[in-house]
């Protein structure tokens, strides 16, 4: 009796064994999105007569378009749009904290960044002027608080994904702008400065739906990479495999930047 | 209600243009009475139906579905939807789930007409129509010449009322626009209209928001798909996209900022720290937007939401334009193709929109406030800022929670914004009288 229910449980535990070996075949795709062609050069901002005291302390230049003498494309967005994936645990332990987006020298920081349903954004500021953040999402009421001098982080939170990154503006100063991908899963990723990304743990052996955009030009259209091409408005199909998945350089036609 | 000419016409079938100008050719003759051939052109004109025109319809929003990237197939079957939600300009039709009147929805909507009680219907057409437009787009025929623009109800947004910033005006707020009016622009009062009335266009205004509201949503879902089209159920439609624009109607009373009772301090103390705070550039900074003298000349090359999409699509279609002369290595069809998407977006913009504007802070000095002239008008401005604008509020971004300035605060900001028309620099500049025979 003894040893038959000995070899059921060992039974039942290589059956979950295998069971969660399966559940676990996820895959990282990796990638770098580059412009192809002659890269265009950093376009600088012109703050005369705002804030000198906080607006002229580091060299602005117009982040939608950060471009690397590689061609690397800086924030840009990597983004799942399959519908209701398998997402790995793991992945989403770290997913109820706080996501910072600061004002500072007269700047986001950062420019551009993943914020989970299940997270709290805290709209800051570091900077001796007050600033204003204007965040009008299309499926949660918006917000548009004055942030003061050493004042409280303002706490925000979205109840729902939305389609495409959702601008935040200050009014204040009218250059600056970050962007937040709002997602209920973790499967979307920002590019560094060099244009990589890595978007972890997807779930492998299905073929998955993504979307490659940017501030600028919004959808990234045609893009090329190793086996691929993505569509009129970004998207395209891989099927991921167990392990890392790298598309090398992804190329973006540099004619389809608004100048 | 159709008359008989309307069934003459029915049955001849005549093409519309050719009716048309029919009509037009018969009208004029008979002006010029010497005209011996007039008695057969109004028979033809009996026969052909002149009254008979197209029925209005509501207009797609064209702009944002070129935006982003609808197809042809997909409008039809967003306007198909909106058809079966919302139904047409003559004959509106809505769900339970909106919480409206139908009987009052028609009385406001179809042509201007009155029943043999004198009981008088169609009165969005022959009060709000010709500024607001037959879809509530703010593209009637007068809007062109109009500044500021007529609202876009389309969008859900309204600036003037008692909620906080992201909600909904509550029936009362919109009931106190229509009476009033809007001071320093174009809307007039209605108040001398019977009270019935006022309720029946109020709720025909949220008709058209929730439409124009859900038709943005449809669009924004449409353009989310991978590939085809929306998914027809009670579910994907009615649920998660008609009943939340519904809701955030019905629930905008619960949503009123009720201020904090104005502290009982000597006024001239009050314009004084309201005077700091204006000014002060750590906190409420008021002086970015409406300048160092009150006078609205701060910050003056922002845009509201309605104008920033559409300048951004000026900027687009320029930058576009530019490449296209620039790169000459550009393969033919590629060339050919986004010639021919940006003549298409141009058009768009031409045909269904208005030249865009930049915002006007409020110029202080006039003591005109569209939002209403009352000192809790002012708070609740300050308080929440104003919703589709670069106004931000100074109070909390949630209820309970703390806001940047305390309320004792935003009253004082209420006292000095009151007295900045009252200045000595807020009168005109005093001539010396001069005797009238010197001016000769």
């Amino acid at each position: 009796m003894c040893k038959l229910s000995k070899f059921v449980a060992s039974f039942f535990a290589v059956l979950l064994m295998a069971t969660s070996a399966h559940a676990a075949e996820w895959g990282t795709l990796t990638g770098r999105i580059v412009v192809d062609g002659k890269p265009p050069k950093e376009s600088p901002i012109d703050t005369a007569g705002k804030d000198p005291q906080a607006c002229t302390k580091e060299k602005l230049v117009d982040e939608g378009l950060l471009v690397d003498a590689k061609g690397g494309l800086a924030n840009a967005v990597i983004m799942l749009k399959t519908k209701n994936p398998a997402v790995n645990p793991e992945l989403m332990t770290n997913a109820t904290g706080n996501v910072d987006l600061d004002n500072k020298n007269c700047r986001f920081e950062p420019h551009v960044q993943v914020v989970l349903l299940t997270q709290t954004l805290l709209l800051k500021n570091s900077d001796p002027v007050s600033h204003n953040s204007k965040v009008d999402p299309l499926n949660t009421p918006g917000i548009n608080p004055i942030l003061p001098v050493n004042g409280e982080p303002v706490q925000f939170k979205f109840n729902s994904e939305e389609g495409i990154p959702v601008k935040v503006g200050c009014n204040i100063h009218t250059w600056m702008g970050a962007y937040l991908v709002v997602r209920k899963d973790p499967y979307a990723a920002v590019t560094d400065r060099t244009g990589a990304f890595t978007l972890k743990d997807l779930p492998a052996g299905t073929e998955l739906e993504f979307l490659f955009w940017a501030e600028n030009p919004g959808y990234l259209k045609n893009a090329t990479f190793k086996g691929g091409k993505a569509d009129a408005r970004g998207r395209f199909k891989y099927k991921i495999k167990p392990g890392t998945n790298d598309l090398g350089d992804i190329k973006v036609s540099g004619s389809i930047f608004k100048k | 209600m159709r008359s008989g000419v309307d069934r003459f016409s029915v049955v001849f079938q005549l093409p519309s243009f050719f009716r048309s100008m029919l009509c037009l050719v018969a009208m004029n003759k008979i002006t010029h009475a010497g005209l011996r051939c007039w008695p057969w052109l109004a028979g033809l004109v009996l026969v052909a139906g002149c009254g008979k025109a197209e029925p209005p319809a509501f207009h797609s929003n064209v702009v944002e579905m070129d935006r982003q990237g609808i197809s042809p197939k997909q409008e039809q079957d967003i306007a198909n939807i909106l058809g079966a939600l919302f139904g047409t300009p003559d004959k509106p039709f809505v769900l339970t789930e909106t919480g409206l009147d139908r009987k009052k929805l028609e009385q406001a909507a179809g042509p201007v007409r009155s029943d043999q009680f004198g009981k008088e219907s169609g009165l969005y057409r022959r009060h709000c129509g010709h500024c607001h437009g037959t879809t509530g787009d703010g593209l009637g025929p007068t809007a062109l010449v109009l500044n500021p623009y007529p609202r876009d109800y389309r969008q859900g947004k309204f600036k003037f009322k008692s909620t906080e910033r992201p909600d909904k005006p509550t029936t009362a707020d919109l009931e106190m626009i229509l009476r009033h009016g809007i001071p320093g622009t174009a809307m007039p009062s209605f108040d001398l209209l019977p009270d019935t009335q006022i309720q029946v266009l109020i709720e025909y205004v949220k008709y058209l928001s929730m439409r124009g509201e859900t038709e943005l949503k449809l669009i924004s879902a449409m353009a989310d798909l991978s590939e085809g089209t929306l998914e027809i159920s009670r579910t994907a439609l009615v649920d998660e996209i008609l009943k939340p624009v519904a809701e955030s109607w019905s629930t905008a009373s619960e949503k009123i900022v009720a201020p904090a009772e104005k502290p009982s301090i000597e006024l001239a103390l009050s314009i004084e720290k309201g005077r700091e705070l204006f000014y002060d550039t750590k906190r409420a900074n008021c002086i970015k937007c409406h300048g160092l003298s009150a006078l609205g000349d701060g910050q003056t090359n922002d845009y509201d939401d309605w104008n920033k999409p559409l300048h951004e699509i000026e900027l687009a279609i320029a930058s576009e334009r530019e490449s296209l002369r620039n790169d000459t290595e550009m393969p033919a069809a590629d060339r050919n193709e986004r010639e021919s998407k940006t003549a298409t977006t141009a058009a768009i913009l031409k045909s269904d929109s208005l030249p865009v504007r930049t915002i006007t802070p409020r110029n202080l000095r006039l003591g005109v406030y569209r939002g209403g002239r009352r000192p809790v008008d002012l708070f609740r401005r300050i308080y929440a800022g104003i919703n589709g604008v670069p106004m931000p509020g100074v109070g909390p971004t949630a209820p309970g929670g703390t806001g940047t300035l305390s309320p004792e605060e935003i009253w004082s900001l209420v006292d000095y914004v009151r007295s900045l028309p009252l200045e000595a620099i807020s009168e005109p500049p005093r001539q010396r009288p001069t005797a009238a025979q010197a001016r000769f």
